[in-house]
């Protein structure tokens, strides 16, 4: 099993610069989990304040392709 | 936005500067005016193969060279429950979309259908006569004779509808193996008319459903259709 | 399932023959979940999927809206995909046909038009793809198996045309076409791989180079303008329409239009009337002319984007037009293809009188005598110039 510290090594897909507020706790999971997935990476997320937040046109926090569905195609609680 | 920066004015000029038909396709009326067309009904239960006997004659024609179709109406698909499909065919292509109202051939694969007025809410439920012309054709499949089913269909005063039966239920068990009256009526039709040969039915048969059922399923519904066509009385 | 073809036809219902020509399109992922009346398109087609007829992805999932998700998510990582639906199916498709449409994903899906409940009817009208016209898909819609067949190719080349990329949808009316045979000629595979070509998504979900984002957050500075290219796009797409649907005919021999026009052009009366009905309604036409009467019929294929200055243009000799609707805009001011011809003849001078029937919904049966009364009363407003009764239903 890989430790933090290997896994600060590997590349970044998550970049800062998103709104997401400080302090928010999901940019630092989904940077964990970004590192954590070994080769090429494609994210799907559905519609939620980390979608609004980190794929405000013409930008986006995400450096790898991301596609976002309405939050109907997500299990709902 | 450049749609409306044309202005509204020079987009409807296109109404008298674009020739007619611009963008549409103009079908030319047919050479022969007349619809002439044969229409067929077919009653009888789920699971008894009408709509399968209308798709075997359908296909047949078609073979034949004619425009064909052929139709089941639905409804509640239990087994046992009554059903009914139809046929078109025609030299021409057929225009019509509408359901069959006044068939000039019906064939009844279950007779325990004559008499009852069907419920269920369909354009053309009914009785098994229901619409029938002056010249109409029925073929039952019963073991009685045709006499006896002309007064039962109550079809005694019209002189020029023909009544023609057979026992379709026993020649299927004796040829398919099993109750399907749907293939000794095809037989039966051939007989008892013109626009569709045996040999045109048998040759269809065995090409479109070789490849899907064993040569004795095949050989056994060509019997059935064999004997149906020999030994419909009327 | 084997086809047998006799001198280059064959009898195929219309569901058969839609499952064949996307066998022969061979798309790389089709979602199924299967509905009557459409559920033979699926039913045959998982059949060549299961016999390596296509090398397809079938995806089977558990209700429409996931069907038309994983479209959306196939054709997003670049894939040709395709997929069957009716009535419930496409409504419960709603919300993702506009993300389709939205992400400029050229999806085809071939409705079988079916009434929509309550109260449930599995039989034909149109109110399931009417609901869905304004999601941003282009509307193809057919008269008789043959066409469905032939608008399923042309749904391909006009989704995937350079200047569209829109999702597109072929409607055909359910039992009516969907459960008939009727004689097909079919094209050669090989024609029809030279006729749609290959599919070259500009932007796919899998590139990790360029890493592009699907379905981004627009504020208010930015909506409006991808809006704007959405619809730009659906404008566009009726010159794309019409170059395939000429390229169709020099190829393949059949002719279509953006709409379809039958002795219409000295009518004094005509009836406008979407797919199977217009089949019925030619009978009814030629027996008037034969009395003598000026009828026409002009039967639109392209509904989205609606041709209205070509149909105007088709329409303007007329005095009196009767706009057939299968389906009810529920607005108590007519039919949805009534609203759209009405408004497209607003500027014509002299303005024909435009009525609008109902008919026909859930199945009921249209006749040509059906058709024979509505010429007759729109035979009598060309004469006087009055409508009595501007919508009313028919086929009661």
């Amino acid at each position: 099993m890989a430790t933090l510290k290997d896994l600060s090594k590997q590349q970044e897909l998550f970049s800062g610069g998103h709104r997401l507020c400080a302090g928010c706790g999901i940019p630092p999971i989904v940077r964990l989990v970004l590192r954590a997935a070994n080769g090429p990476v494609v994210t799907t997320t559905a519609t939620e304040y980390l979608e609004v937040g980190t794929t405000i046109y013409p930008y986006t926090a995400w450096r790898c392709p991301g596609y976002t569905r309405p939050s109907r195609t997500r299990p709902r609680p | 936005m450049e749609k409306q920066s044309k202005g509204a004015a020079s987009e409807l000029d296109c109404f008298f500067s674009r020739p007619v038909e611009k963008g549409g396709f103009q079908r030319q009326p047919r050479k022969r005016m007349m619809e002439n067309y044969i229409e067929v009904r077919w009653h009888g239960r789920a699971q008894q193969g009408i709509v399968t006997a209308a798709k075997v004659l359908g296909e047949a024609c078609l073979r034949s060279g004619k425009f064909v179709q052929a139709f089941p109406e639905f409804g509640p698909e239990r087994m046992g429950a009554p059903v009914k499909a139809y046929n078109r065919i025609s030299e021409e292509p057929i225009r019509l979309h509408c359901q069959v109202t006044n068939p000039r051939y019906v064939l009844i694969a279950d007779p325990t259908l004559i008499g009852m007025i069907l419920a269920g809410g369909m354009e053309s439920s009914g009785g098994v006569t229901e619409g029938t012309p002056e010249n109409a054709i029925f073929i039952v499949n019963t073991p009685k004779s045709p006499e006896e089913m002309r007064k039962e269909l109550g079809l005694e005063g019209r002189k020029d509808v023909k009544v023609f039966t057979l026992d379709a239920a026993k020649i299927s068990i004796e040829t398919v193996g099993r109750m399907m009256p749907n293939t000794p009526m095809l037989g039966a039709l051939a007989k008892a008319t013109s626009f569709i040969t045996l040999e045109g039915l048998v040759e269809n048969f065995k090409e479109n459903y070789s490849k899907k059922f064993s040569p004795k399923v095949i050989e056994g519904n060509v019997a059935a259709m064999g004997r149906g066509y020999e030994e419909v009385r009327g | 399932m084997a086809i047998t073809a006799t001198k280059g036809q064959t009898g195929l219902t219309g569901n058969s023959a839609v499952a064949y020509a996307m066998k022969q399109i061979n798309p790389d992922v089709c979602a199924a979940y299967p509905i009557t009346p459409s559920t033979q398109i699926v039913e045959d087609f998982s059949g060549y999927v299961a016999d390596g007829e296509v090398t397809t992805e079938l995806i089977t999932v558990e209700s429409e809206h996931s069907a038309m998700s994983a479209c959306i998510g196939a054709a997003a990582a670049g894939a040709r995909v395709m997929t069957a639906t009716s009535s419930q199916g496409l409504a419960l498709m709603w919300e993702m046909l506009y993300i389709a449409s939205g992400m400029r994903l050229p999806i085809v899906l071939a409705n079988v038009n079916r009434a929509l409940s309550s109260p449930i009817n599995i039989h034909c009208d149109h109110s399931d793809s009417m609901g869905a016209r304004d999601s941003g898909w282009v509307q193809l819609y057919s008269e008789t198996v043959q066409e469905a067949y032939d608008n399923v190719f042309m749904a391909v080349r006009i989704a995937e045309h350079k200047d569209v990329l829109l999702p597109a949808m072929v409607c055909l009316d359910g039992f009516i076409t969907s459960h008939a045979i009727e004689n097909i000629s079919l094209i050669e595979d090989q024609e029809v791989r030279q006729f749609i070509g290959s599919y070259n998504a500009k932007a796919s979900l899998l590139d990790t180079d360029k890493a592009p984002t699907f379905g981004a957050m627009t504020l208010p500075d930015t909506y409006i303008e991808f809006k704007r290219q959405q619809s730009e796009a659906m404008t566009r797409a009726k010159g794309a329409a019409i170059e395939v649907m000429k390229d169709f005919g020099k190829r393949f021999g059949r002719e279509y239009g953006l709409f379809e026009t039958y002795r219409l052009e000295d009518a004094e009366a005509a009836i406008v009337v979407l797919n199977s009905a217009a089949g019925t309604t030619k009978v009814a036409v030629d027996a008037l002319r034969k009395e003598g009467k000026k009828v026409g019929l002009l039967r639109p294929r392209l509904f989205r984007p609606f041709p209205w200055q070509e149909i105007a243009g088709a329409l303007k000799g007329c005095k009196a037009i009767t706009v057939l609707d299968r389906a009810d805009s529920m607005n108590a001011f007519g039919g949805p293809v009534f609203s759209e011809v009405r408004s497209a003849l607003y500027d014509l001078d002299p303005r024909p009188r435009v009525m609008n029937r109902i008919y026909g919904l859930g199945g009921r049966d249209y006749k040509v005598k059906d058709a024979v009364e509505v010429f007759n009363e729109a035979l009598k407003a060309a004469e006087t110039g009055r409508v009595e009764t501007l919508v009313k239903y028919i086929t009661l």
